[in-house]
């Protein structure tokens, strides 16, 4: 039962700690540490980098970095033929970063021009090839017009000609190479469902794939799972993902990103062995975890049942990690399920904690450590009870022969009570027949 | 026809071996019908020359023609039928089990229209016991009987034909109302588990069309599921499409209380009653919909023995939405004196201790409780393995069996598979 | 109507067995269509009470017809006991007993209630606290606050004179446990069969 009253002076601290367990994520502005937006966009390219500027400039709160955002994003989008999107941008700089910055409509109409034009020559080439019937050519067509259409933004549209590719396909590369946009295009998309059955039919090719395709592989297969709120595949996904990324897919997604998201996952979805095994001890891992340093010491304190300092790191890195374009939505839930992680394992060795010793630990109030750990029991979470008139949590040592006991008369209870009622109604349907077979003798 | 002198002799003088019964009972056959029933108020002096115990047969065959004739008959009739009911021998009545139930019936209605129905509860009782060949039968006078409990609130009488466990059933319509009114008597003397396992009888019951008393036992098995569980459970998978398509949509505002209370949260309980207490009332649930109410702050209670080693007085007030902590005092208190938690109050300090349950499975008390459960369940279990053969032997079930072998309603489906899915 | 059996239990005072009794008769006369007006009405109820049958004595109460009530100032008198049985209104019950000029007939029984119910209630605080002040104990018991000390204190509860507040003395609880080898006999034929 968990204790519903508020207590507005520890609520407050709570709040303060920003780690009040599943508290609404509120776009307040950032004092903290800033995310320095350029070095940022530096870690991507193509399409992700827009998109990742935009979000930032819409969630950040924070003019300045807002309109830095978007004046990297103008300048980039006028070096690519997206014109949608240049037109989104201006109206959201709305003027703020000078003429230089606004709607260039001499652009967009000669961009949409040649964009008409190139449209056309393309798709006069793949009906060439269809009639002819060449099998890469039309393979080739349908690929350009897909990647035409990834630059326009036309991003269905981009989709449906990679998947069109496939039918064409006539060597391993082919198909990983057609997965593989369908996976770019799908993610930006939103559709992650997708990402993962195209991972998979990537992976399927006989031939053995190249390192680096596969690291990308896992990746995209983590952030699929990542969004699905399937944290613990995410996590699998993500310590597997092979160095070999490098900065080779950052189209999609940054190393850094792998350790960060990694990581938390693992927190949240990881037994302790698991862990050790997993994460800490998994050499390949270590290395993604070298190039982010705070998360690589909060997975440490963590293991090291170092709650207070892991938890400070956590907080740290919780406003840039608000700002990510993958990660925003999940930051709460993971947050909550380490936090109940590291408590339930905080409690676990003990017979009986000192819930001031506790609360001291996780940098909150005894009362709503209280409220925290009332919840968890509820849960079945954690085996214990709590002693509130003296501060205390005690372990709870189920007595295996008393509760036997009970089990079993309950089950006799209901046995009964099933076989009573079943017999009845056997003798109801048995009435039904004779009175449908013959006449009813009383 | 005889005359009624030649009849009552023959009674007189063919009560005795089974021969002679059967015999009376070919010429009763015979003299039954109209012109008995028009001699109606002439037949009541004869009465008087025949011996309810040892006449029972012809006896019934006369007070049921008076009894069915519709004169009136006078406030003595009443009391003949009551002392018949009551002296008639079984073995005898047994014969005309039709004429038996229809005095009962006709004793009911009398007493019901009199408004006295407390004057039919000691013949009843005494008239189930006759009619029945077996304890586990269920007759038509068994609902007859807990209506008139009911009505003359003497809800314990009821528990006589309640405790027994009913297998054999003639009529689904007895059973539904017997299960009904069976449910209602648990409810008035609190005894909700055995209140639940009676309604959902009711509510699980095979049936081709929804009926009303099975849909008012729906809404009394939700008010008393959440008084005794705090939660309603889902249909079982044998119960008819029927009633798993139909009876949520007859119930609506139940099935929104147990949603509201699946919520925790006492005031927006409080309010949906309030809000709703003219369907409750109408319902005649108000009542019961009242306790469900008040069985919230006990569950809330109950969840936190399972939290907490000690809690402030003060801390349970708060989080049962209890005003004071005195308030959280007594509630703790009645639960404790009603056996529903392990408790220690501490005034001093103003703490409660929550215990485990002391029962330790060890007393000679425990003991016997458990040989006995266990004694039951062999006796249950062998009469479950006999109850199968039979049926697997029994030619209709075979033939019905036979022809409809993949039928999907559910009232053909062969009762031979619902028995194994049930286990 | 025979009421001698009722008199007769009265009369021995053996009041536990007075509610079935009662039940039966009332449903036999009723049975017969016999008169009331004779009914020991208010003996009735106080033995539904005795045996702490709340429910029953509830249903009893409301069965009767208004007229019988009015004219029956000591049968009222009973359900207020049963009223405050009810609510839970614990010192209520005293005051209800003793606040009423019984009859002779009823007069026995209504001490031998207070004193079981007294004993009851006094279970119910041992088992229900560990510490309580003095003037709780009085108020649940109906006694003054010395006399509840005194009957607290016989009882082995200790006074802490400073705050008013006894603590209360469990009872060691008395389990038999000698088993019937009868019992286990027939419980270890049940294991037996279990297993072949």
């Amino acid at each position: 039962m968990d204790v519903e009253g508020e207590v507005p002076a520890a609520a407050a601290a709570a709040i303060a700690n920003g780690l009040g367990g599943g508290e609404e994520a509120s776009p307040a502005p950032f004092s903290a540490e800033q995310l320095d937006v350029e070095a940022y966009a530096a870690q991507y390219s193509g399409r992700t980098r827009l998109a990742r500027l935009i979000f930032i400039a819409d969630r950040c709160g924070v003019e300045a970095m807002q309109l830095e955002a978007l004046r990297m994003a103008y300048d980039e989008i006028k070096r690519g033929e997206d014109v949608q999107l240049h037109r989104d941008v201006a109206v959201k700089i709305n003027g703020r970063l000078g003429p230089r910055y606004g709607l260039d409509q001499a652009w967009v109409d000669t961009v949409a021009r040649r964009a008409e034009q190139r449209k056309e020559k393309l798709e006069n080439e793949l009906n060439g090839y269809r009639t002819n019937l060449i099998k890469e050519s039309i393979r080739m067509g349908y690929n350009d017009i897909g990647d035409f259409f990834y630059a326009h933004g036309q991003l269905s549209d981009a989709f449906k000609s990679y998947i069109r590719t496939r039918d064409y396909c006539t060597t391993s590369k082919h198909i990983v190479q057609m997965c593989m946009n369908v996976i770019l295009v799908s993610i930006e998309l939103g559709q992650f469902a997708h990402v993962t059955n195209y991972v998979s039919k990537a992976e399927q090719t006989p031939d053995s794939l190249d390192p680096i395709i596969v690291a990308k592989l896992r990746a995209a297969a983590g952030l699929a799972n990542l969004e699905t709120k399937k944290y613990k595949f995410a996590a699998r996904k993500f310590v597997e993902t092979g160095i070999e990324l490098g900065n080779n897919y950052s189209e999609v997604i940054a190393p850094q990103d792998v350790a960060v998201y990694g990581a938390l996952c693992a927190l949240a979805s990881f037994d302790r062995s698991d862990l050790k095994s997993k994460v800490i001890d998994n050499i390949n891992f270590r290395n993604f975890l070298e190039l982010v340093p705070e998360v690589r010491e909060l997975v440490n304190d963590f293991y090291a049942s170092r709650y207070g300092s892991c938890l400070g790191h956590l907080e740290k890195l919780k406003p840039n990690l608000l700002l990510d374009i993958h990660l925003h939505e999940h930051v709460e839930t993971l947050y909550t399920d380490i936090r109940h992680k590291a408590i339930i394992q905080y409690t676990l060795p003990f017979i009986s904690v000192d819930l001031n010793t506790m609360a001291t630990a996780f940098k909150t109030s005894v009362s709503m450590l209280e409220k925290e750990l009332a919840a968890l029991i509820t849960e079945n979470k954690i085996q214990a009870r709590i002693d509130s008139h003296n501060k205390i949590l005690y372990a709870r040592h189920a007595d295996q022969r008393n509760t036997t006991f009970q089990r079993v008369l309950q089950t006799g209870n209901e046995f009964e009570r099933d076989v009573k009622s079943m017999l009845l109604r056997a003798n109801l349907l048995k009435h039904d027949y004779i009175q449908r077979t013959g006449p009813r003798k009383m | 026809m005889e005359s009624l002198e030649a009849l009552v002799a023959h009674i007189q003088g063919l009560s005795g071996s089974p021969e002679e019964v059967a015999h009376l009972h070919s010429l009763l056959k015979q003299a039954d019908g109209d012109s008995l029933r028009s001699h109606a108020a002439a037949l009541v002096p004869f009465l008087t020359h025949l011996s309810p115990e040892a006449h029972s047969l012809g006896y019934l065959y006369l007070l049921e023609a008076c009894a069915t004739s519709g004169a009136n008959l006078g406030a003595d009739f009443l009391v003949t039928v009551a002392d018949f009911l009551t002296a008639c021998s079984a073995d005898q009545i047994r014969l005309a089990p039709d004429k038996f139930l229809n005095v009962c019936r006709v004793f009911k209605d009398q007493v019901m229209l009199l408004n006295t129905p407390i004057r039919g509860i000691a013949p009843l009782r005494a008239a189930v016991r006759k009619i029945q060949a077996s304890p586990e039968q269920l007759t038509p006078v068994h609902a007859e009987y807990l209506l008139l409990c009911l009505l003359a609130k003497q809800y314990k009488a009821g528990l006589s034909v309640l405790e027994d466990d009913i297998f054999e059933v003639d009529q689904p319509k007895d059973l539904f109302l017997y299960c009904y009114y069976g449910g209602m008597i648990y409810i008035g003397l609190k005894k909700f588990p055995k209140a639940s396992e009676l309604l959902h009888n009711a509510v699980t019951a095979p049936m081709s069309s929804l009926n009303a008393i099975a849909v008012e036992a729906y809404k009394k098995y939700i008010l008393v599921s959440l008084i005794q569980n705090g939660q309603v459970p889902s249909f079982p998978k044998y119960t008819s499409a029927t009633a798993q398509r139909n009876m949520k949509n007859h119930a609506q505002i139940y099935v929104e209380l147990s949603t509201c209370y699946g919520n925790g949260r006492y005031t927006d309980l409080e309010t949906f009653v309030e809000s709703n207490a003219a369907v409750f009332q109408s319902d005649n649930n108000l009542g019961l919909a009242k306790q469900v109410l008040s069985s919230m702050y006990k569950r809330n209670i109950q969840r936190l023995t399972q939290t907490y080693l000690t809690l402030s007085l003060e801390d349970i007030a708060r989080s049962v939405q209890l005003d004071t902590p005195r308030d959280a005092e007594m509630h703790v208190l009645r639960m404790i004196e009603d056996g529903e938690i392990h408790a220690t109050i501490n005034q001093k300090d103003g703490m409660v201790s929550f215990h485990e349950d002391p029962e330790q499975y060890k007393s000679v008390e425990m003991v016997e409780h458990i040989d006995t459960s266990i004694q039951r369940l062999t006796a249950l279990s062998k009469k479950l393995a006999s109850i199968d053969e039979n049926m697997a032997c029994d030619p209709a079930y075979l033939l019905k069996g036979g022809i409809t072998g993949d039928s999907t309603t559910t009232t053909s489906t062969p009762f031979h598979t619902s028995i194994f899915e049930m286990i | 109507m025979d009421l001698s059996a009722v008199q007769t239990a009265l009369a021995d005072k053996s009041y536990s067995a007075l509610a079935p009794l009662c039940d039966d008769i009332l449903l036999q006369a009723a049975s017969r269509g016999a008169t009331t007006d004779e009914w020991p009405y208010a003996v009735h109820l106080l033995a539904h009470l005795y045996l702490n049958d709340l429910n029953s004595a509830r249903f009893f109460w409301k069965s009767l017809p208004q007229e019988v009530k009015d004219a029956r100032p000591e049968l009222a008198a009973v359900w207020r006991i049963g009223q405050c049985l009810w609510n839970r209104d614990y010192a209520g019950v005293y005051t209800a007993a003793q606040g009423f000029e019984w009859g002779t007939d009823l007069a026995d029984f209504i001490t031998s209630f207070l004193e079981s119910y007294r004993k009851r209630i006094f279970q119910l605080l041992t088992s229900a606290y560990s510490t309580i002040i003095v003037a709780d104990v009085a108020h649940f018991m109906g006694m003054s606050e010395e006399d509840a000390t005194n009957y607290a204190v016989q009882n082995g509860w200790s006074l802490d004179a400073a705050t008013n507040m006894l603590t209360v003395k469990k009872p060691k609880a008395q389990t038999n446990q000698k088993l019937d080898a009868s019992k286990l006999q027939r419980l270890t034929e049940c294991v037996f069969h279990l297993e072949h």
